[in-house]
């Protein structure tokens, strides 16, 4: 039977306490969210904290709000099924929406956090390539300070980050879309509730006929979600056509370094990697001139 | 180290004393003694221990007891109006929906949280709604024509 062995119990109320708690007890003590991740891996004995600090009680952190000027801000504590039905998230975050809609279960989306899922910093984390290709940005407190880290930097290798045992990652904060854009996302999986295979997210920006701002992301195909840089540059500031496209894709699949595990081969990975980015680029590109004619 | 709790559970109040690393789902089976609920996988991944934490479906094998403190629950022992099965177990029986019954009272609950909010799902969405729930007898269509009949029991009410 799997149990759980004993730890400490702390609620605190406020962000400095819960801060408090982290720095006097550090490496023992884990913060614990929706702890659909956490509490598996204690079961698992693949973690014994000492100490679960649940910070569910920090209630200033418990919103998803949107406005014009500063985007989406998305606190520590929403639920993935939160952000699924979140009107200005199906509005304007399409590649955010259909991560949310498609990960996991009803029930792991009422329980699992969209910053636990960050916070784990899994390669397949289904989270993590729509909030790089909207270029999120992470708030985190520290005792006594206070600062925002880009996403694109957060990760640094399968279940590792910049974030210190100290700290807490409090906000998602996404900006807000450019005026002719649109994002997508796909998540190719072997069963509705496992992790990614491949998941890949899009994010595009036209102006009249030429891209003016794309970026690409893809999970599950090296060691951490990954942006496809050298895709993106070759798109940036050019017309569309189908071979551009094409050798995008390419560039999108050379920049991944997957793995041979359960659910797939390497080989596998990095061509259904090119293929899906390929898509995601032609449905984010007629997401936006659909959205042109409904507003002509 | 324990604490007490303070929780309402098919709408009877429990103020109680639990050990922290205690799951909701052990709190649930050996403290109250409400043995409905299943332990299945205990790792979120066959949905037999699901109830209506404030009337939305969760693992309770996923969740520690403390956590819940301050929250309404409902398990498969507080649906049924005493003696009358509610519509939704009502439908199992009829359908055919019960072979072993090891995953059964997971199902009802999820179909409970589905019915509720949306009275006439269609065949796509009760597949949805179950997706995180293993039938190991594989009895899955039964399962769906059975909510969909609980759907057409609630909706003449
Ligand atoms: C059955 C099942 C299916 C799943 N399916 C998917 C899936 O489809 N896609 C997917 O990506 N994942 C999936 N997961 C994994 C997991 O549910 C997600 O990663 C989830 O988002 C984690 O969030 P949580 O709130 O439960 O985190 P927790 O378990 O509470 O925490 C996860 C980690 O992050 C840390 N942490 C949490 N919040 C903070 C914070 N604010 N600051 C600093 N550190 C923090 C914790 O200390 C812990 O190490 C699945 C898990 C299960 C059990």
């Amino acid at each position: 039977m799997k149990t759980l062995t004993a730890f400490e119990y702390i609620k605190p109320a406020l962000i400095d306490e819960a801060l408090y708690y982290l720095n006097k007890y550090g490496d023992s003590a884990s913060i614990l969210a929706g702890g659909t991740d956490l509490l598996v891996r204690m079961k698992h004995r693949q973690i014994n904290p000492a100490y679960l600090i649940d910070i569910k009680g920090l209630a200033e952190l418990s919103t998803i709000s949107y406005n014009p000027e500063n985007g989406l801000v998305i606190g520590a504590l929403a639920k993935i099924h939160e952000l699924e039905i979140n009107q200005d998230v199906q509005a304007k975050y399409g590649a955010l929406a259909m991560a949310a809609e498609q990960f996991a279960t009803a029930q792991v989306r009422n329980m699992a956090t969209i910053v636990g899922n960050i916070c784990r910093s899994s390669p397949a984390a289904d989270m993590a390539p729509p909030l790089l290709a909207l270029d999120a940005k992470l708030e985190v407190f520290g005792l006594g300070y206070k600062k925002l880290l880009p996403l694109k930097d957060f990760f640094t290798g399968p279940g590792t980050n910049q974030l210190k045992n100290n700290e807490i990652l409090t906000r998602v904060m996404v900006p807000p879309p450019g005026p002719c854009s649109a994002s997508a996302f796909i998540k190719l999986g072997r069963t509705a509730e496992d992790l990614a295979k491949v998941s890949v997210a899009v994010y595009i920006e036209m102006d009249s006929s030429l891209i003016k701002e794309i970026r690409i992301a893809l999970g599950a195909v090296a060691p951490t979600p990954i942006r496809a840089y050298d895709a993106e540059a070759a798109l940036k500031g050019r017309t569309p056509s189908e071979t551009l496209i094409k050798d995008a894709s390419h560039m999108a699949a050379e920049a991944t370094s997957p793995v041979d595990d359960l659910r797939s081969t390497a080989a596998y990975r990095r061509e259904v990697g090119r293929v899906l980015v390929e898509r995601m680029i032609n449905k984010a590109i007629a997401e936006v001139s659909k959205n042109g004619r409904q507003k002509a | 180290m324990k604490q007490v709790i303070k929780v309402t559970v098919n709408g009877e109040y429990y103020e109680k004393e639990v050990v922290v690393h205690k799951s909701l789902l052990d709190f649930l089976r050996d403290d109250l003694n409400l043995t409905g609920t299943k332990k299945g996988c205990d790792n979120g991944d066959c949905g037999s221990c699901t109830v209506l934490l404030n009337g939305k479906p969760i693992n309770s094998c996923m969740m520690l007891a403390v956590e819940a403190d301050g929250c309404e629950i409902l398990t498969i022992e507080g649906i049924a109006g005493g003696k009358e099965l509610h519509p939704i177990q009502k439908a199992f029986v009829e359908s055919g929906a019960i072979q072993c019954g090891y995953c059964t009272p997971g199902m009802v609950m999820a179909a409970k949280a589905l019915l509720d909010e949306n009275p006439d799902p269609s065949e796509t969405e009760i597949r949805e709604a179950i997706v995180g729930h293993l039938c190991r007898c594989t009895g899955y269509d039964q399962i769906v024509r059975a909510i969909k009949k609980a759907a057409s029991y609630l909706n003449k009410k």
